[in-house]
């Protein structure tokens, strides 16, 4: 039982791939829909989102915060969905939103550009300048999304438990290949990994409530859970009344199976 | 039934997968003994033939005589296990000596620097860790080198491979699973047309070998 993210250049059969497991495994599939349901989650409009999550950050650009807090929109909506342990999700950069979960098979699927090439110009009737010049505009408006935010290489195989190569391997072929790694011993679903996959919600759902409020979504902080005990850390303004750490507690507070909230913040001088 | 490459980093656990294929699937199992077996042929040590392959040749000595044999030989005794059936083969660059074969199985295993350094303390204790882990570099720098100059390929790219797994959170027996998985695919069974392509490369290398060391 695993949670199965799946990467890959546009038009690389990642679509075809993701429907093959979710017949043979019987697992939720989960794509671009995350979008709107995070966009649903956030009361925004799903377009607005959308837009954000695939828009090409600026060369020089850092993410800005509605981007952030649109992704940790979408993480949270992905740590709901994962929660059974059961999930095949080919949305995008699957492989950093589901960080630090175990039981996730991070897969890659690589496909040589003209066998790409091909398949676009057959389903969609383009010329081969246009559509190779398509599959390079969305690959490259991927590869920069990931390096902006994650500061890492879309293409690195070390960021992948897996990397099939389509060249060789039909789609029918890999979906085997995945369906027999499923059933290995390290991806039963222990009530360890439910404790994580549980702690794993708790934490993306602190996060996104950090981002949400006007008081502290500027301030960068970080939560992690361990088995329902929060640690927030990060920078905080020493405010005079001194309520910014009640705050920070409050908010984590207010998500369901936030148990215990830890403060390790660092303190600094708002008005040097 | 089939003919797997794998590639590997020294120490990231190519080896323990490859054996682990062979207690599953009743492959055979070579690494280093090929290059035990072209070092014979040649009439060199294994050793100062290993160091034909991580060395890096000079810009003028890439394709000299000299190091045309070595290669060959390796090619030829790699060439001729091949010949008797199904083979894990865990050593340097299989996938680039045996790219003449088609319906081959190309592994490469990737696993953290940690994970490696951890490997060959846990072997050589009186190593620091700071040795162990330039070691480590050392050897993956001069192959890589070693791999782009010969055939102008990066070593790393998973486009030279039709699977590459990462050993940092799957273990050697899920890796072998799927590797096991991916070999019982029919494309990459050893069919009769397969195994006579390989007696023709066996032949070619054999001939090719005693060429250039009768000349």
């Amino acid at each position: 039982m695993a949670i199965i993210s799946i990467s890959r250049g546009t038009r690389s059969g990642g679509e075809a791939l993701a429907r093959c497991l979710a017949d043979r495994l019987g697992y939720p599939l989960l794509g671009r829909e995350v979008a709107q349901e995070a966009a649903a989650q956030l009361g925004v409009p799903a377009k607005d989102l959308e837009d954000k999550m695939e828009a090409k950050p600026g060369f020089f650009g850092r993410a800005d915060l509605l981007t952030r807090l649109y992704v940790a929109g979408v993480r949270h909506t992905l740590a709901e969905a994962a929660l059974s342990g059961r999930l095949i999700y080919h949305g995008l950069a699957g492989a950093r939103l589901l960080e630090g979960l175990p039981g996730v098979i991070r897969l890659r699927l690589i496909a040589p550009l003209e066998q790409r090439v091909q398949t676009l110009m057959e389903s969609e009737g383009m010329d081969e300048a246009s559509a190779e010049a398509y599959i390079r505009d969305v690959d490259d408006g991927r590869a920069r999304w990931v390096r902006v935010m994650y500061g890492v290489d879309i293409a690195d195989p070390t960021l992948y438990d897996l990397v099939v190569n389509l060249e060789t391997f039909s789609i029918p072929e890999a979906c085997e290949v995945l369906v027999r790694l499923v059933d290995q011993p390290e991806f039963v679903l222990t009530p360890e990994r439910a404790a994580d996959l549980r702690d794993f919600r708790v934490q993306c759902q602190v996060n996104l409530a950090l981002l949400e409020d006007l008081g502290t979504q500027t301030l960068d902080l970080q939560a992690r859970v361990r088995r329902g005990i929060v640690e927030v850390s990060g920078q905080a303004p020493m405010l005079r009344t001194g309520d910014m750490g009640n705050r920070i507690t409050e908010i984590a507070r207010s998500v369901p199976g936030a148990d215990e909230i830890h403060l390790k913040l660092e303190w600094f001088d708002p008005y040097p | 039934m089939a003919i797997i490459t794998i590639s590997r980093g020294s120490l990231s656990g190519g080896r323990a997968v490859a054996e682990c294929l062979g207690r599953r699937s009743g492959f055979a199992v070579v690494g280093r003994e090929v290059l035990q077996e072209a070092a014979e042929k040649v009439g060199i040590s294994p050793e100062a033939l290993q160091g034909k392959f991580e060395t890096t040749p000079g810009l003028w000595a890439r394709l000299t005589k000299d190091r045309e044999k070595y290669v060959a030989a390796v090619q030829t005794a790699l060439a001729e296990w091949c010949t008797r059936g199904n083979l894990v083969y865990h050593g340097l660059a299989g996938q680039f000596l045996l790219r003449e074969i088609h319906g081959i199985l190309r592994v490469q295993i990737l696993a953290p620097l940690e994970m490696r350094v951890q490997n060959l303390l846990a072997t050589h204790p009186r190593m620091t860790r700071e040795q162990v882990s330039v070691f480590i570099r050392k050897v993956d720098q001069e192959r890589a080198r070693w791999v782009r100059v010969m055939y102008g390929a990066d070593v790393m790219d998973p486009a030279n491979y039709d699977l590459t797994i990462n050993l940092q959170a799957l273990s050697i027996e899920s890796a072998c699973e799927a590797i096991a998985e991916s070999a019982s695919q029919p494309r990459f069974s050893l069919t009769p047309e397969m195994e006579s392509e390989i007696f023709a490369f066996a032949a070619a290398c054999r001939r090719r070998l005693a060429q250039i060391t009768g000349g």
